[in-house]
């Protein structure tokens, strides 16, 4: 269960890479586009704006996974392991509470998004298809951070 | 009541961080309980449903995991590596010259690279099994390296920078222009830094033998890609030739480029640039959702009014003022990460700054240059005790080197920060002068 949520993480995270890497790529294209024939590729900002959104997104269970969320310690430096380790439970049960809330959410703007049939300016690609991968992600984050996972032990103040 | 209202979510927040939450959460939390008491709950779920896109996907915000992504492809195609051998070719014989080549090459990557962590991480890398080959104090060492690092963000690009730019409705480029100088003159500090301790405490910074000339000048052709990449992506941005978020393209794509050309950049060696840039990136946007939410519950408190309001009618000079919130920064830096805190207090203090009369600087010269001395109270945030991010993220290279030793050594760097601090308030021209060639 865990290595395959891990896994999961990994993937999502690596898919946002490559969005940011394309969207690089496509962006750069209609550059060199305006420059020697002056056209530049169509929708280029919104693909970068819709891209980068999910990319972002998809980046998030990765994030969570890592647990390297910054957290402030100076005032719990001295406490012992068992306490952090009880500090650090509800912690991940306070993230993984938030995290399920905005994928609700997300849930439910995408789901109007779509029956609003709302589409991009130049391109004309559904919004709700660049809103979509927000969901999964959170949730996904919302689970790594319910079960604690960690890739490797915690760091304190790392 | 509602000012009230406003300390105890900001109360709220100092707790929750304190009981070891992350930062985001913590943030998140009393801002959206807030929100809920002052404007409903139905307006705090109508407010979520879009919240997490509309932030993520802000086209100037875009830069930010472009640039985290042109830096994470320079460390994988060796650039890291390349620019610390030639500073150490050229200054590695002076005591202390090694620390001093990694001052140098942390400003050379950080022209390539828009993070300061990533910056520290990558440059210690490379230095550190050399500096402790030539014998060098741990804490020194551990000191030089995080304190160089912070040149990552200061020489542009800089994730700071951007940030600062959107919440105060600034143009990047100007804000990029205006950093370079400082940044320059960041690293002249750090190197006279070390000179003179070196005068103080020789044993500190063993010296290593000469480099023949012969071997310097290919050392330095290493340079060169490095070069190239910042003068086409921030040429590009100065003259106005293309936008930052597309010269942050044009970046990543040349570093990739680079490092192909150079046989470093391997499949492997993409796929971990790839997945540092989610983990950066990720970390940055739940920080900005987080202080969002709660910006959010501080504003319906008309609590920024109220602060602006009150630090206009204070009976002290206006530089004296901005003193003292720069002082209020570096105090609130060393309990906070220095993110949240620019995230968290700039929509309230900015305006305050702007009413001041500071030089008879016009409105636009004044928020550069307040960016810009933001910049450097972040700089010291991430060396300063007790929760220096730079330091930890070096000692994580170095475990055998105590936090604790690296923190006695940084007080020369820190001197010459608060140096650097005091000329940049005095001197607005370091700040502005570049400025006036962007177009």
């Amino acid at each position: 269960m865990r290595r395959a949520l891990a896994a999961a993480a990994s993937v999502f995270a690596l898919a946002g890479g490559v969005i940011v890497a394309l969207v690089a790529g496509v962006t750069v294209l209609s550059v060199v586009g305006r420059w020697l024939i002056a056209t530049p590729i169509p929708g280029d900002v919104e693909l970068m704006q819709l891209g980068t959104a999910s990319a972002l997104a998809l980046f998030l269970p990765y994030c969570q996974l890592h647990g390297r969320h910054l957290i402030v310690d100076i005032f719990t430096v001295r406490s012992g392991a068992a306490l952090h380790r009880r500090l650090d439970a509800v912690a991940h049960l306070v993230a993984a509470a938030v995290l399920m809330l905005l994928a609700a959410r997300a849930a439910v703007g995408v789901a109007s998004l779509r029956a609003a049939t709302e589409t991009s300016m130049v391109l004309g690609v559904p919004l709700w298809l660049a809103y979509a991968p927000m969901v999964p992600a959170l949730v996904l984050a919302a689970l790594i951070a319910l079960l604690g996972i960690r890739s490797a032990p915690a760091e304190d103040g790392a | 009541m509602l000012a009230w209202g406003a300390l105890a979510l900001f109360a709220a927040m100092l707790v929750l961080m304190a009981l070891r939450l992350p930062i985001w959460v913590a943030m998140f939390v009393p801002g959206a309980v807030g929100f809920a008491a002052i404007a409903g709950s139905e307006a705090l779920l109508a407010y979520l449903k879009g919240i997490v896109f509309a932030r993520f996907s802000i086209y100037d915000l875009s830069v930010i995991p472009l640039f985290l992504l042109m830096g994470q492809l320079a460390t994988e195609g060796g650039l890291s590596r390349a620019l610390f051998r030639a500073a150490a070719s050229f200054v590695g014989h002076w005591r202390g010259g090694l620390a001093q080549a990694a001052v140098l090459a942390s400003a050379a990557f950080g022209a390539v690279c828009g993070s300061s962590v990533a910056t520290a991480a990558t440059i210690a890398q490379v230095a550190l099994p050399e500096m402790r080959r030539y014998r060098y104090d741990g804490g020194f060492a551990m000191a030089a390296l995080a304190a160089g690092g912070t040149l990552g963000i200061l020489i542009p690009p800089s994730v700071v920078l951007v940030l600062y730019a959107i919440i105060a409705e600034q143009n990047i480029a100007k804000l990029f222009a205006a950093a370079l100088v400082p940044g320059l003159v960041a690293a002249l500090f750090y190197c006279i830094a070390i000179a003179l301790l070196m005068r103080w405490r020789p044993a500190l910074g063993p010296a290593e033998p000469r480099v023949p000339w012969r071997e310097r000048w290919p050392a330095l052709a290493g340079v060169v890609p490095v070069l190239m990449i910042f003068l086409v992506v921030l040429g590009g941005i100065y003259g106005g030739v293309f936008t930052a978020t597309e010269a942050a393209a044009i970046g990543v794509v040349l570093a990739a480029v680079v490092g192909a050309v150079r046989r470093q950049l391997t499949l492997a060696g993409v796929k971990s640039a790839l997945l540092g840039t989610a983990e950066v990136s990720g970390v940055i946007f739940m920080i900005f959702l987080g202080a969002d939410m709660l910006n959010g519950a501080l504003a319906l408190t008309q609590m920024p009014a109220r602060a602006a309001e009150f630090v206009g009618a204070l009976p002290l000079p206006p530089l004296a003022i901005l003193g003292l919130v720069l002082l209020g920064y570096i105090a609130l830096g060393s309990v906070m990460d220095e993110l949240s805190m620019l995230l968290l207090t700039l929509p309230v203090v900015f305006p305050a700054v702007m009413q001041l009369d500071l030089f008879g600087l016009p409105l636009e010269a004044k928020a550069i240059w307040f960016g810009v001395l933001l910049l450097t109270v972040v700089n010291i945030g991430l060396i300063a005790p007790p929760v220096g991010l730079n330091m930890y993220v070096v000692g994580a290279l170095a475990r055998d080197i105590p936090v604790a030793q690296g923190y006695r050594r940084v007080v020369a760097f820190l001197a010459a920060d608060a140096i650097r601090l005091v000329v940049l308030l005095c001197v607005p021209t370091l700040s502005l002068w570049l400025v006036q060639f962007v177009r």
